[in-house]
């Protein structure tokens, strides 16, 4: 029995008795082909995508060390991607290319603020992009909002942080609130 | 024989001769070519071109204060390609050429982490530039036409006596003709106390957005 130019979809030769299991193989071989489509259909147009954010405040008490947000809301989760329960500061994305966009709101509490910087990295330890801004401010006046986008490879499933960082005097210093997390996949780490 | 009313697929009439190989053989392979076409179509959707670069250690002291530096320069020799779907990187991201020629919307976005070298020089400007210099003229006319537009992105930091500075920026375009459009990510600074260097965790990507029709 041959198949078709291109797919190999099954077809009796000219001759052979056309019987019941001509059929079989046929309609087989298109519903393996139709599950095939709807497996890459789905990437297209069913990308994973998830968003968390801060309801409340956040603090960083100490000046010029990096801290990862702790996110306490899931505004939507397209792929199973975040347990707030057990990892709070984070999404963890499958491998991919992935679109990351980490925005905070801006802080206070500070006696002087010099420099802040909002930062996305993943669980491996990679940097994949920050955002930075400075000006010598007194008065415990706020900084921001700040939001830093990026694109993210990962190889296998991994992390998603958003951290975030000031320098200066006094503190701690106070994020409000409205700091988000958000993800969507750009496409597969390879080809499909 | 006659055909379906939306994709043509092929059946017997009434009073065709019956050869039930030969039915079924035409139907799987019009089939098979539906299918095909499909496949490529989302396959082309799903396999986005794409480029993404990192800079895995600092950059050589060489980007001078006042003038234009283009962003590959400033790294030279620790750029990491990360992703390269075209399989031609030529350790240029800023080249659309790579990519193919294909019309569409494209994105291109830098991350710049900075340090003088040396000296720094306190509430200094530092500043990325993206540039796209896109044919938009017709390649099939003839006498051929040589117009390009110009799409520009930029983003300013002022330094704040801490040293190091990230900054970042976006540049979307799109180009209607399967032509070369060139790309330049640039980096400048007013940091006249050193040299500026391009740190380690630097980053640049470029890919296909969509289709600029439907």
């Amino acid at each position: 029995m041959p198949g078709t130019t291109s797919l190999g979809l099954r077809y009796p030769l000219m001759g052979e008795t056309v019987d019941a299991t001509s059929w079989q193989n046929l309609a087989n071989d298109i519903d393996a082909l139709m599950t095939s489509i709807k497996t890459i259909r789905d990437k297209a147009f069913r990308t994973p995508t998830a968003s968390i954010g801060v309801l409340g405040s956040a603090v960083n008490s100490a000046s010029t060390v990096l801290v990862d947000q702790q996110f306490t809301i899931v505004h939507w989760d397209t792929n199973s991607m975040v347990n707030l329960g057990v990892n709070n500061d984070r999404i963890t994305v499958p491998a991919g290319v992935w679109y990351v966009r980490f925005t905070c709101n801006s802080y206070t509490g500070t006696t002087t603020s010099t420099y802040s910087r909002v930062m996305v990295r993943d669980t491996l330890g990679n940097q994949w992009g920050s955002q930075s801004t400075g000006s010598g401010i007194t008065g415990g006046q706020g900084f921001g909002p700040f939001s830093v986008s990026t694109v993210i490879l990962a190889n296998q499933t991994v992390g998603i942080k958003g951290s975030m960082q000031w320098t200066g005097t006094g503190g701690p210093a106070v994020w409000g609130g409205g700091c988000e997390l958000q993800v969507y996949r750009l496409r597969e780490a390879a080809d499909v | 024989m006659d055909l379906t009313p939306h994709e043509r697929f092929p059946f017997p009439e009434a009073n065709d001769p019956g050869n039930g190989a030969l039915d079924l053989q035409i139907l799987a392979e019009a089939i098979d070519a539906k299918c095909v076409t499909m496949l490529a179509d989302l396959r082309r959707m799903v396999n986005r071109p794409m480029r993404l670069v990192t800079l895995n250690g600092n950059g050589p002291n060489t980007i001078i204060a006042n003038a234009f530096f283009d962003m590959f320069t400033a790294g030279a020799g620790q750029w990491v390609s990360q992703i390269d779907t075209t399989g031609v990187l030529s350790f240029d991201v800023t080249q659309m050429s790579g990519m193919g020629t294909t019309p569409g919307v494209y994105r291109l976005g830098v991350i710049a982490l900075t340090n003088p070298a040396v000296v720094v020089t306190a509430n200094s400007i530092r500043t990325i530039r993206l540039t796209a210099t896109i044919p938009v003229s017709d390649p099939s006319v003839f006498p051929a036409p040589s117009t390009t537009a110009i799409k520009r992105s930029q983003t300013n930091v002022y330094e704040c006596g801490v040293g190091v500075t990230d900054m970042q920026c976006e540049l979307e375009f799109a180009t209607a003709f399967p032509q070369t459009t060139v790309l330049d990510a640039e980096i400048t600074h007013a940091n006249v106390g050193s040299n500026l260097v391009l740190l380690t965790g630097s980053v640049m990507y470029l890919y296909r957005v969509g289709d600029v029709d439907i």
